[in-house]
C-alpha cells in the first residue's frame, strides 16, 4: 500500500492521538511497573524511592506459584491442544453426526464466566474422592489444571481448525493413494503440517491460562497449590507485599507478551512456508 | 511391469442428491493411454475420483484387472493418482516425498533409495533430491508429482487436468513428455481434461462425458470424423451444423437445408437425420454457383496467418469457413455474395 506523508500539524495530531490511547491502556502496566521498582509510594506522584527487594522478595516467595503455574498451564494446554486438533479433524474431515455439536460444546466455556465454572466444579466433585489420594477431587490440583483446560479450550481449537484448514485435502489423497492408511496419513502429512498452527495455539493458550485467576480462585485449596495468579492475589492481601506482587505482575505480563510474540512469529513462519509451496 | 485392463460397469454415483455419474460403462486396455474429456461438471473427474476411490461410494463395479474395487480404501486399491495442484508435502524434501509410497510398503531402505533415484532420473530431475518443494517451479513440481506416483509401480495411472497450471508452452513440453513415459512404463494411464487438444495429442482412445453421461468413445480421429451426437461434434474442433433433412431417392440421397438449398450426400451415409456436420476445412468458398453449393454472404474475416477463418451467413446458419493462405491468393471482402461448396463426403448427418 502507498504510504502518504503527513504535514507537521497532522504529525502532531496523529502522535498526540496514538499516545493518548496508548497512556490510557498502558497506565496499569505503568503504575504496576513503578510500584514493582519503588521502595515506599502512598501520597507523592511518583514513588520515594527504587529497590530491587521487590523482585528478591517475590522470588523467594513465589517459586511454588511459579512452578505451579508451568504445571497447570502446561498440562492445560497440551490437553488443550491434543483435544483441539481431534474436534478440528471431526468436524473439518468427517461426516460424523453431531460434529458441529461439538464444535459448539467446546467453544461454550466461553460463555461462561470463570468463577461461574468454578463454583459448578466445587459443587459437582465436592463429595467425589479421587481414588488412592482420598482428597475430595474439587480440591486435588488436578481439577485447577482441568479448569484451565476447558476455559482455554476454544482459542485452541480455533487455532488447530485453522491450522488444518491450511492443510489441502489433496495433500491428504496423495497419501492415500500411495498406500498410507487414515491413521498414518494423519500422522505422517496431517499433524506436521499443522506444527505451526498447533504450536501457536499452545503457546497462547499456555501464556493466556498462566495469568488466569477467576476460575482458579475458586479451586485453590492450599497456598501450596496455588498458581502465580493466585500469588499476585495473595500477596496484595498485605501492605507490605504489594511491591513484591507487583513484581510477580510483572511477571505475568512478561509471560503472556512473550507468549504472544512467540505465537506471531510461529504463525508468520508457517505461513511463509506453505504459500511459498504453493503452486501458481 | 504390471499392466492392468479396467472395467466399468453401469456406474452410478451421487452427491446427496444430485446424480453425478449416470450409469457410465466403459473398457480400457491393458496400457492403454486413454483420456476423460468434457466440460467441466460432465462428471470427468469424478469418474476418475471413483477409480482412485475418492468421493462417494458409487453404485455398479468398477473393475481393476478383474477385481471389484467399489467399496475399497483408496490405500488398498494400487492405483497412482497425480493431481492438478501436485499435491507435493511442504514439510518433506523431493527425496522423502518420492520415498513416501516405499515407504508405507516397508520397502528396504536400500531399495528406497534406489528406487527413488531411478524414479527421480527418469523424470530428468536426479540432482533435485534434496530441495524443499518450495523450491521447484511449477513444471519441476509436476515431474516430481510424476515420480512420487510412478515408483510404487501402480497398476493404473490417474491423471487430474495434470497440465492446467502449467504455461502454455511448457504444457505442450509436459504432454509430450508425459506420453514418452507413459508408452516406456507401459502403464495403464487415465488422463482427465477439459482441453480437447490435450485428449487429441496424447490418447489412445478417449471417452467425452457430458451431464455424467459417456456420449462416445473411440480413437481422437474417430470421434472428430464421425461424432455420434451433436454435442460430441461440437466438443471436439469447430463444428458447423445445418439443420434440414434427408431425402432419399433409392440410391440418391440429398441434404434438404432449411434455406431450401440441395446437397448431395454419398452412397451410404446416414438415411435419416435432420443435422449435417460441417468442418471448416471441408468447405471452399468460391464466387461461383457449383454443385453443392450454398448461396451466402461474408459476415466477418479473420486473417490467421496459416489460414483465412470466414463466418458466412449460409443454409439458415453461421457457417465458419478455413482457407489455407498463400501470398497473393485473393480475400473475399466482407459483406460479399459468396457460395460455399461443402465437400460432403467428409460431412455427417445426424
Amino acid at each position: 500500500m502507498a504510504k502518504r506523508s503527513l504535514k507537521p500539524g497532522e504529525k502532531l495530531l496523529a502522535y498526540g492521538t496514538v499516545i493518548f490511547i496508548l497512556l490510557l491502556v498502558l497506565s496499569p502496566h505503568i503504575g504496576l511497573l513503578l510500584l514493582s521498582f519503588g521502595t515506599i509510594w502512598s501520597f507523592s506522584p511518583l514513588p520515594d524511592g527504587y529497590t530491587l527487594q521487590n523482585y528478591i522478595v517475590m522470588w523467594q516467595n513465589s517459586k511454588t506459584f511459579i512452578l505451579n503455574t508451568i504445571l497447570y498451564a502446561g498440562i492445560a494446554a497440551t490437553l488443550d491442544v491434543i483435544i483441539g486438533t481431534a474436534i478440528a479433524y471431526i468436524v473439518l474431515r468427517t461426516g460424523i453426526f453431531g460434529r458441529k455439536g461439538l464444535d459448539y460444546l467446546a467453544t461454550a466455556a466461553l460463555a461462561v464466566p470463570g468463577v461461574v465454572l468454578g463454583i459448578g466444579y466445587l459443587r459437582t466433585f465436592h463429595s467425589i474422592d479421587v481414588p488412592f489420594v482420598g482428597e475430595p477431587l474439587a480440591s486435588w490440583w488436578v481439577i485447577i489444571a482441568m479448569a484451565l483446560m476447558i476455559r482455554r479450550l476454544p482459542y485452541a481449537l480455533r487455532a488447530c481448525t485453522a491450522a488444518l484448514q491450511q492443510v489441502s485435502l489433496a495433500l491428504e489423497e496423495a497419501a492415500e493413494c500411495l498406500g498410507a492408511t487414515k491413521r498414518r496419513t494423519i500422522q505422517k502429512i496431517v499433524v506436521p503440517l499443522m506444527t505451526g498452527g498447533i504450536l501457536a495455539g499452545f503457546v497462547t493458550s499456555f501464556a493466556t491460562a498462566a495469568v488466569e485467576l477467576s476460575a482458579t480462585i475458586m479451586l485453590v485449596s492450599s497456598n501450596n497449590d496455588a498458581p502465580l495468579a493466585y500469588g499476585i492475589y495473595l500477596f496484595m492481601q498485605t501492605p507490605s507485599g504489594r511491591g513484591a506482587g507487583a513484581a510477580l505482575g510483572i511477571v505475568a505480563v512478561i509471560v503472556v507478551a512473550a507468549g504472544t510474540l512467540a505465537s506471531q512469529i510461529i504463525i508468520e513462519r508457517d505461513k511463509k512456508l506453505k504459500s511459498s509451496g504453493e503452486v501458481h | 511391469m504390471n499392466k492392468a485392463g479396467i472395467k466399468i460397469e453401469n456406474l452410478h454415483l451421487s452427491f446427496g442428491s444430485t446424480e453425478v455419474l449416470k450409469g457410465v460403462n466403459l473398457e480400457i486396455e491393458p496400457g492403454e493411454f486413454f483420456a476423460f474429456l468434457g466440460p467441466s461438471g460432465s462428471g470427468k473427474s469424478t469418474l476418475l475420483r471413483a477409480i482412485a476411490g475418492f468421493g462417494p461410494t458409487p453404485k455398479g463395479r468398477i473393475l481393476i484387472s478383474d477385481r471389484d474395487v467399489v467399496g475399497l480404501d483408496p490405500w488398498k486399491r494400487n492405483v497412482g493418482m497425480v493431481f492438478q495442484s501436485y499435491a507435493l508435502w511442504p514439510h518433506m524434501n523431493v527425496r522423502n516425498n518420492v520415498g513416501f509410497g516405499l515407504r508405507e510398503r516397508k520397502t528396504p531402505t536400500d531399495q528406497i533409495r534406489q528406487k527413488v533415484d531411478a524414479a527421480l532420473e527418469l523424470v530428468g530431475l536426479a540432482d533435485l533430491a534434496e530441495r524443499m518443494p518450495n523450491q521447484l517451479s511449477g513444471g519441476q513440481q509436476q515431474r516430481i508429482a510424476l515420480a512420487r506416483t510412478v515408483v510404487v509401480e501402480p497398476e493404473v495411472l490417474l491423471l487430474d487436468e495434470p497440465l492446467s497450471n502449467l504455461d502454455a508452452s511448457l504444457r505442450i513440453q509436459m504432454r509430450r513428455e508425459l506420453l514418452r513415459l507413459q508408452r516406456q512404463l507401459g502403464l495403464t494411464t487415465i488422463f482427465v481434461t477439459h482441453d480437447q487438444e490435450e485428449a487429441n495429442t496424447t490418447s489412445d482412445r478417449m471417452a467425452v462425458l457430458d451431464a455424467g453421461i459417456i456420449q462416445q468413445i473411440g480413437s481422437p480421429q474417430q470421434l472428430y470424423d464421425t461424432p455420434r451426437n451433436l454435442f460430441v461434434a461440437n466438443f471436439l474442433g469447430t463444428a458447423n451444423i445445418l439443420e434440414g433433412k434427408v431425402e432419399a431417392d433409392g440410391d440418391d440421397a440429398q441434404f434438404l437445408t432449411k434455406t431450401g438449398d440441395r446437397l448431395s450426400l454419398p452412397k451410404g451415409s446416414a438415411a435419416a437425420g435432420s443435422n449435417i456436420v460441417l468442418r471448416p476445412q471441408n468447405i471452399t468458398i468460391s464466387d461461383k454457383k457449383g454443385r453443392n453449393s450454398l448461396p451466402g454472404k461474408v459476415l466477418h474475416r479473420e486473417f490467421l496467418g496459416s489460414q483465412i477463418r470466414y463466418l458466412v451467413n449460409a443454409g439458415g446458419a453461421e457457417i465458419v469457413v478455413d482457407q489455407s493462405h498463400s501470398s497473393g491468393k485473393d480475400w473475399f471482402e466482407t459483406g460479399s455474395a459468396v457460395h460455399l461448396v461443402a465437400n460432403t463426403k467428409s460431412a455427417v448427418v445426424l
